[in-house]
């Protein structure tokens, strides 16, 4: 449970405080409703370039991160496909530093291109680092164009190409802001020892004046419902061959997401999994085997990825799957194990809600989804659910239709 | 009401660091338990701590053990204790370092009474069952197999190898046969003749009472476990004060280099730690460092470098760390010890340090955020015998480093004479 209030600025700004007399430090979290699901199809990797350059001086700070280092604070962000977050923590006393520096990205940037081409540089070395210079890297560039035919999720936050990257112009990156990093498309989120109503007054003070801009509305290319299987085999040097299914699914907020979610972790999550348990300890199939989702807000994915034991095909890996997917389809899933992915989900959120930086993301997460009190009975929606909503979400989901199949064999 | 953005709002930039000491309880068995009790949350976190440390334990056998805690006792198999665990909410994780070994209990307060039987039970009565040991030595080798693709997991374990000698026991690392070559009965013997025997000590934190502690207290008060004993200071040997060397590993096909450069270095006491970590923070502690400032910001060679601490019983490692693209890797290299370089020759402006010791002092409040990271950052020095408030003292010095004494920490910690330097990356 995260108590918290909401104040709304004139300018569409959501702001949402959850007052912690445990800490002695505040986090500022700032959530801007764009990721690499909104770029374009030849500009692929901006979200996430652009998100480097909002640590590159505003308006009226050359550095950004001096005087938060300064207030004795760090500061971080991520991008994913759905969305971009930035967030300050700081001793609660100097909060006002996280609300002077927020505020004045928000304004305006800095704009030069002398920073632009370092931190394309700086991204391309990202995109090595992470992508291309580890085994399996390349994985979720050919998985997601394997599944998404129309949606941008076809593409990963990192980017297609370092091209893209590269090609990225400062005509661009101004275009960009405009577009999205508007009041109104934010949601400003804050954990830590401090007072609703004197956050909301600093609130007020810098970001009132900020206009609100025109946000163009979100209309993005859907998937058509996939009919047959898809399959796709990849040569890398790697030391092992690994085995990717993956399912269409519901989007997190959507109807039928949760229950999805919860087979994957019935299926393949831990060493009391099915997958696990048959799959490697009992037949051998595997020497790992794992389930999840991708989470995405969009309609996503359900995965099942294992590296098959020395000596079994590919095909054969595949068939031993199927045969735990048909019995989740077929029996009941019993109500022990049910309720255990409950319990575990219980404490997995309490251990989260003991750190104030996971609490104002996820106030803000759920305020850009719905409503931020969304956060406070999720756990709700999983607790509804019974043996036949699983198996309900079992048949509908892992179909031979709608399976995407990606070896990736070591050669 | 226009804010004034070109100077921005006032700031404090002293901080003092606030924190409870542990409960120190004493079992019935003479075991200790360190308590760091909070009613804030529902959270419990139990480590139990014993000594795996590569001083008493022959190569790999306490990894192997305690990830084979949970797969078997005497009444259960893997299966049916992973899935009561799960069933209580309850994460089971293990920790294996050189200097000592830990399973660590995840749970919620209500799950306590039907979670410790089973916790006690996977300590004191597993049977290290042959057929997981089996699936457990395939997975490590496949794991062992991808991670020597990696130039940043190759250029970590050269790097320690080099520092310290393949023989020394910080320095030992483990091949593929090295795992095949462990057999059950010595692991079996191991567990029960020396790793129980030498002891546990428990670290608590969370929400627990008179009543949660009871229940482990009879839990543990028959089973004839002793107070951890740990390897004396003579068990390690320092390796002996030699100029810096170099090595490279081939790692095929990679597009970037890893890079690690550094040595052994000890430090005691917070005065000492005051003053190296704030020469530290600032060549490359954090995001606005000089290393940082050179090597990503200014040419874009990197994502990321970082200079810190690698943290031992007896001693520390010290080293920058860096990824960077293989054409600028010497360039990269040249740049890190012009950085280093120019600390030993020129003191940092009063600016520049006033902000690394507000970053260092604000940083160390965040750390100490909640009783689990409070108890986790005062167990290795709880285990080295240190006073509850080292952290305090450190935090207070800080504020009193001068820019002078920066510059010496430069001259004498980082020699460059005495540095060492591994890459790893496709020549």
């Amino acid at each position: 449970m995260i108590a918290f209030e909401r104040y709304t600025l004139k300018n569409g700004l959501r702001v949402l405080v959850n007052p912690d007399e445990a800490t002695q430090m505040v986090t500022v979290n700032v959530l801007y409703n764009v990721g690499a699901r909104d770029e374009e199809p030849e500009k692929t990797g901006f979200a996430h370039l652009f998100e480097h350059l909002m640590f590159e001086g505003s308006l009226n700070v050359k550095h950004f991160d001096k005087p938060i280092e300064d207030a004795g604070g760090m500061s971080n962000a991520f991008t994913s496909n759905d969305i971009t977050n930035y967030y300050i923590t700081l001793p609660a006393q100097n909060i006002e530093t996280a609300f002077w520096l927020e505020s004045d990205r928000m304004l305006g940037l800095d704009f030069s291109e002398e920073k632009l081409n370092i931190q394309k540089k700086v991204v391309i070395e990202e995109f090595k680092e992470r992508y291309l210079n580890k085994p399996y890297g390349d994985v979720w560039h050919h998985l997601r164009k394997l599944c998404f035919k129309e949606h941008p999720y076809m593409w990963p936050t990192i980017g297609k190409e370092t091209r893209h990257v590269e090609e990225a112009t400062l005509d661009y990156v101004k275009h960009f802001f405009f577009t999205h990093y508007a009041p109104n498309n934010a949601v400003l989120a804050v954990s830590g020892n401090v007072k609703p109503e004197e956050v909301f007054a600093l609130a007020e003070k810098w970001f009132g004046e900020i206009p609100a801009r025109e946000v163009p509305a979100r209309d993005l290319p859907q998937e058509k419902e996939q009919t047959g299987e898809r399959r796709l085999r990849v040569e890398a040097k790697v030391p092992k061959d690994v085995l990717y299914m993956a399912f269409p699914m519901p989007g997190f907020d959507r109807e039928g997401y949760h229950a999805v979610d919860f087979l994957t972790e019935i299926l393949g999550y831990g060493e009391s999994s099915r997958l696990f348990h048959k799959l490697i300890v009992e037949q051998k199939i595997f020497d790992d085997i794992s389930s999840y989702v991708l989470g995405s807000l969009d309609n996503g994915l359900a995965i099942i990825s294992g590296m098959p034991a020395e000596g079994v095909p590919f095909e054969t890996a595949e068939e031993e799957i199927w045969k735990v997917l048909l019995e989740i389809k077929e029996e009941l899933i019993p109500g022990d194990e049910i309720q255990k992915l409950k319990n575990k989900a219980e404490t997995s959120e309490a251990f989260d809600l003991d750190n104030g930086q996971n609490k104002a993301l996820k106030l803000a997460m759920f305020e850009n989804i719905s409503k931020a009190e969304d956060a406070n009975t999720i756990r709700d929606r999983y607790n509804a659910l019974g043996a036949a909503d699983l198996q309900a979400a079992a048949r509908l989901t892992f179909s031979r239709e709608k399976a995407n199949i990606l070896h990736y064999k070591a050669i | 009401m226009h804010p004034d953005r070109i100077k921005g709002p006032g700031i404090q930039n002293t901080f003092s660091l606030q924190f409870p000491d542990p409960e120190i309880r004493t079992g019935r068995n003479g075991i200790q338990s360190y308590i760091f009790p909070s009613v804030s949350a529902e959270t419990v976190r139990i480590e139990a701590v014993f000594d795996g440390s590569a001083f008493t334990s022959p190569k790999l056998y306490a990894s192997y053990v305690f990830d084979l805690l949970t797969r078997g006792t005497k009444n259960r198999d893997a299966y049916t204790l992973n899935n009561l665990f799960d069933y209580y909410g309850t994460f089971i994780s293990v920790d294996v370092q050189k200097d000592y070994a830990s399973v660590v209990l995840f749970t919620l307060k209500k799950f306590l009474p039907e979670v410790l039987p089973l916790f006690r039970e996977i300590l004191l009565e597993s049977t290290l069952p042959q057929d997981e040991l089996g699936l457990l030595v395939t997975s490590n080798i496949n794991k062992l197999k991808i991670n020597k693709h990696k130039t940043d997991y190759m250029a970590n374990r050269a790097f320690q190898a080099l520092l310290f000698g393949e023989e020394h026991p910080y320095g030992r690392m483990a091949e593929a046969a090295d795992h095949q070559a462990v057999k059950q009965e010595d692991l079996l013997h191991f567990y029960r003749e020396t790793l129980l025997k030498r002891g546990v000590s428990f670290f608590i934190s969370g929400n627990v009472g008179e009543r949660e502690y009871k229940l482990l207290d009879d839990l543990f008060a028959d089973t004839g476990l002793a107070p951890l004993q740990l390897p004396d200071k003579s068990a390690y040997q320092a390796p002996a004060q030699e100029k810096g060397k170099c090595s490279f590993e081939q790692v095929d096909g990679s597009v970037q280099h890893s890079i690690r450069i550094g040595k052994v270095a000890p430090l005691s006491g917070p005065l000492e730690m005051a003053r190296t970590s704030v020469a530290n923070i600032l060549l490359g502690g954090y995001f606005g460092s000089r290393l940082m400032s050179n090597l990503r910001e200014k040419h874009g060679f990197t994502y990321g470098v970082q200079s810190g601490w690698q943290t031992f019983r007896f001693t520390h490692i010290w080293r920058v760390q860096t990824e960077v693209g293989k054409d600028v890797a010497k360039k990269a290299t040249e740049e890190i010890f012009n950085e280093i370089r120019l600390l030993q020759q020129e003191t940092p402006s009063a600016e520049e340090l006033q902000r690394v010791k507000s970053y260092l002092g604000g940083n160390l409040v965040r750390r100490f955020e909640n009783v689990h990271s409070l108890a986790t950052i005062q167990k290795p020095l709880i285990l080295k015998g240190e006073a509850p408030d080292f952290y305090r003292n450190f935090s207070a010095e800080i504020y009193n480093v001068t820019a002078e004494q920066v510059r010496d920490v430069a001259r004498s910690y980082w020699d460059t004479e005495s540095l060492s330097a591994v890459s790893a990356g496709a020549e």
